[in-house]
């Protein structure tokens, strides 16, 4: 098995929550990240995936070092970074760049295209004025942008077209690794599917690593190699996207894949769907014991009291639950009831 | 006679740039315990044809022709004040964000109590009772003490639920949701649209459901209208639709799903980008995008909708490509895509 390029061991991310005007006092902590481990391989794509809240951007800006963890290591390359200044962070920023959700927000509106582009090249002292103008032509290519375009302001250009600028930016300084926040969780469908193809042959030409966050399942599914479901600052499964989505085992991520809408009406009348009540719980007072506990369908008295902890499946297949879905796709309602429907939770 | 009879709407905007003909000839009929989907990418026209429908465009600047009949009276003849009578009792509307249309200032129940009152001569008791059995018809619970909260005290979940419920405090007829789970994460929108799908069968509700997600189509709807850059590209029943689509846009968005493309290193996707509709190509709108473009599409604008000759039921669609050519090549993409469940 390759050694990981990255690797996340126990990250805990927390806010705290302060109040008062002279003397700020902690009130609480929003436990965004709460002991996610992940190993992500070289060559890999690793999905991220989860709602709103569950932690995810946090998570991601642990990673490239834009948040500072409150605990747990973080190693890239075979260097723990987790502690490293701004300046020890330099010379690894080539390695590890980011792509985001809005790509105009990440654009500076005043700096032409160019600019924006030749900017993390200029910083490296990449080379003469006109080579790194070639070398960013050469990229505006290679995204599928025109690369007369050289001279335009980010407005000028469409959603679509403004995520290849960002994309183009994180290619400049030749990165191994690529972590994307929702990189096409903005876009129409029929661009989304452009911009997912572009990072598919991005990966297989530059030899690239990704991280990709994002909350629809089915995009997370066609990209990536193994998968890690969230839940409140928790990854409850993990594997590869055949096990999860073959049979998910945690029912946290058997619920989101069933909630998923199927684009054909045959099958979307045949299919069973579990419909989780109420609403994500706050991350700033989780619940005890498995945090999916309160909304389950399966869970027992054991559930609010013990953290269940990772259990292997089989192959790369993990997940953290007491009470596994045993059977999938669902034939029966029954499928995910409690196994023991005598037993209650308060 | 059908509850909502739309023909050939057509809305102009007056812009500093020119006049943008933002929805050109949308018709279609909609049945009492009927959802119609409308779906198409950012710009189409979905939320033109439906402010279009309510008469919520700015009478200066927005001008619509055609008729819209709602139980045979069309609305497109009707002054404001009586606009204003028939919005919120005979049809309703939610929309996206649902923030937008609640006010912060005001409890959820003063809001509720306020939409009923303003269409039933009603007692304020009787106005509170149909508020809270409101709440708890679209599955809040605790609605007495929900009915004393604030908007922002409401996860964006129960928001949409709010909006509703308010929608149907005075049983429309007609319900049009604009994109009402677009925002809102998967699991919450599953409970959005099993509260749909029971209004449908337990209200009898006519509901126009907008949406860009096909899954949210093939899941609640019954009819689909296929929209692009302002007009009909394909319109019929779902199960026609989805087995026999005959329009390349429609292949184009079908291509571009993940989910339906199990096991593909790469999408079909669409090149390029949705068209500016100040200045529309010519010919068939879609031609800068379609891999299928012949001189004709470049030129003239698609025939008419047409009855697609293989189809029993009603499916019209708007493209120059032969009916052979539509066949072979839909009878293709169908077989190489895999739908993952
Ligand atoms: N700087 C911050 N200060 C305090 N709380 C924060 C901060 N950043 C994030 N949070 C909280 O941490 C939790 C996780 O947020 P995060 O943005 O990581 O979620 P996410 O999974 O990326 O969600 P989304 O899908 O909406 O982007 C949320 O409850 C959020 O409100
Ligand atoms: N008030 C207005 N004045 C001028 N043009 C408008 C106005 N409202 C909408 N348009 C134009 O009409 C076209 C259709 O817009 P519409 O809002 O119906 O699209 P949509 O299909 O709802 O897209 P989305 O998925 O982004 O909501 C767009 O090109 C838009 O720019
Ligand atoms: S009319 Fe022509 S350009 Fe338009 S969709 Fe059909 S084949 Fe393509
Ligand atoms: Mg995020
Ligand atoms: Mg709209």
């Amino acid at each position: 098995m390759t050694e990981p390029i990255l690797r996340i061991t126990d990250v805990v991310k927390h806010f705290p929550v302060r109040r008062g005007i002279i003397f700020k006092r902690e009130i609480g902590r929003v436990q965004a990240v709460d002991g996610v481990s992940i190993d992500v391989r070289k060559g890999e794509t690793v999905g991220i995936v989860g709602e709103s809240g569950c932690g995810k951007s946090t998570l991601a800006r642990c990673i490239a070092r834009l948040h500072d963890v409150t605990s747990g290591t973080i190693e890239f390359m075979g260097r723990d970074i987790t502690n490293l200044t701004r300046n020890e962070m330099r010379p690894i920023r080539r390695d590890m760049q980011m792509v985001f959700q809005d790509p105009y927000a990440s654009l500076n509106p005043r700096l032409r295209v160019g600019q924006i582009i030749g900017e993390p090249l200029v910083i490296h002292g990449r080379g003469t004025e006109a080579e790194i103008k070639a070398r960013v032509q050469d990229l505006l290519d290679r995204v599928g942008l025109n690369p007369e375009h050289y001279n335009r302001f980010p407005h000028e250009f469409s959603g679509g077209q403004r995520q290849r600028i960002g994309i183009a930016r994180a290619l400049a300084l030749e990165p191994k690794l690529i972590v994307c926040d929702e990189p096409v969780s903005a876009l129409d469908v029929s661009v989304q599917a452009q911009i997912l193809n572009l990072l598919t042959d991005l990966q297989r030409d530059f030899d690239l690593t990704y991280v990709f966050i994002a909350h629809d399942l089915d995009v997370v599914r066609h990209v990536s190699d193994r998968v890690y479901v969230m839940y409140l600052g928790k990854i409850v499964e993990a594997g590869t996207g055949a096990e999860i989505y073959g049979h998910p085992r945690h029912p946290y991520a058997a619920s989101l894949l069933s909630a998923v809408p199927v684009p054909d009406p045959v099958l979307a009348r045949s299919k069973q769907r579990i419909v989780l009540q109420g609403d994500v719980p706050s991350p700033l007072n989780p619940p005890s014991g498995c945090r999916f506990h309160p909304r389950c369908p399966r869970a027992q008295v054991l559930c609010s009291s013990d953290e269940p902890q990772a259990t292997s499946f089989g192959g790369e297949h993990l997940a953290s639950c007491h009470f596994p879905v045993a059977r999938w796709p669902l034939a029966d309602p029954a499928d995910i009831r409690r196994p023991d429907p005598a037993a209650t939770v308060e | 006679m059908a509850l909502l009879e739309v023909r050939d709407l057509r809305t102009t905007f007056r812009t500093d740039d020119g006049l943008v003909t933002a929805i050109d000839g949308v018709s279609f009929s909609l049945e009492k315990g009927q959802v119609l989907g409308i779906v198409g990418e950012s710009g189409s026209g979905k939320s033109v044809t439906s402010l279009s429908i309510m008469g919520l465009l700015p009478r200066g600047s927005a001008a619509t022709s055609g008729q819209v009949l709602l139980d045979g009276r069309d609305l497109l003849t009707l002054g404001e004040e009586e606009m204003r009578k028939i919005r919120g009792q005979e049809i309703a509307m939610i929309f996206q964000d649902p923030m937008t249309s609640l006010n912060p200032v005001y409890t959820v129940g003063w809001q509720l109590i306020e939409a009923v009152r303003l269409h039933q001569d009603v007692s304020q008791t009787a106005a509170t009772k149909r508020a809270r059995d409101m709440l708890a018809a679209v599955g809040i619970p605790n609605p007495d003490e929900r009915l004393r909260q604030y908007p922002h005290e409401f996860s964006g979940g129960m928001r949409q639920r709010v909006m509703i419920a308010m929608a149907l405090a005075n049983d429309p007829k007609l319900l049009i949701a604009d994109e009402p789970t677009t925002a809102l994460d998967v699991t919450t929108q599953a409970q959005i649209l099993e509260l749909i799908r029971r209004l449908r069968t337990d209200f009898d509700s006519a509901i126009v459901m907008i949406t860009h997600d096909l899954g949210v189509v093939a899941e609640i709807c019954d009819d689909v209208l296929v929209m692009y850059g302002g007009r009909v590209a394909e319109q019929g029943g779902v199960d026609d639709i989805f087995a026999r689509p005959r329009h390349p846009y429609t292949w184009g968005l079908m291509g571009s799903m993940p989910s339906r493309s199990h096991g593909m290193d790469r999408l079909q996707s669409i090149p390029g980008s949705p068209p500016s509709l100040l200045r529309p190509p010519p010919g068939c709108r879609f031609s800068p995008r379609c891999p299928y473009v012949m001189d004709i599409c470049r030129g003239d604008p698609p025939p008419p909708l047409r009855q697609v000759e293989d189809d029993p039921h009603f499916h019209v669609e708007a493209c120059h490509l032969d009916a052979a050519s539509k066949r072979e090549e839909a009878a293709r993409l169908l077989a190489a895509q895999e739908i993952v469940r």
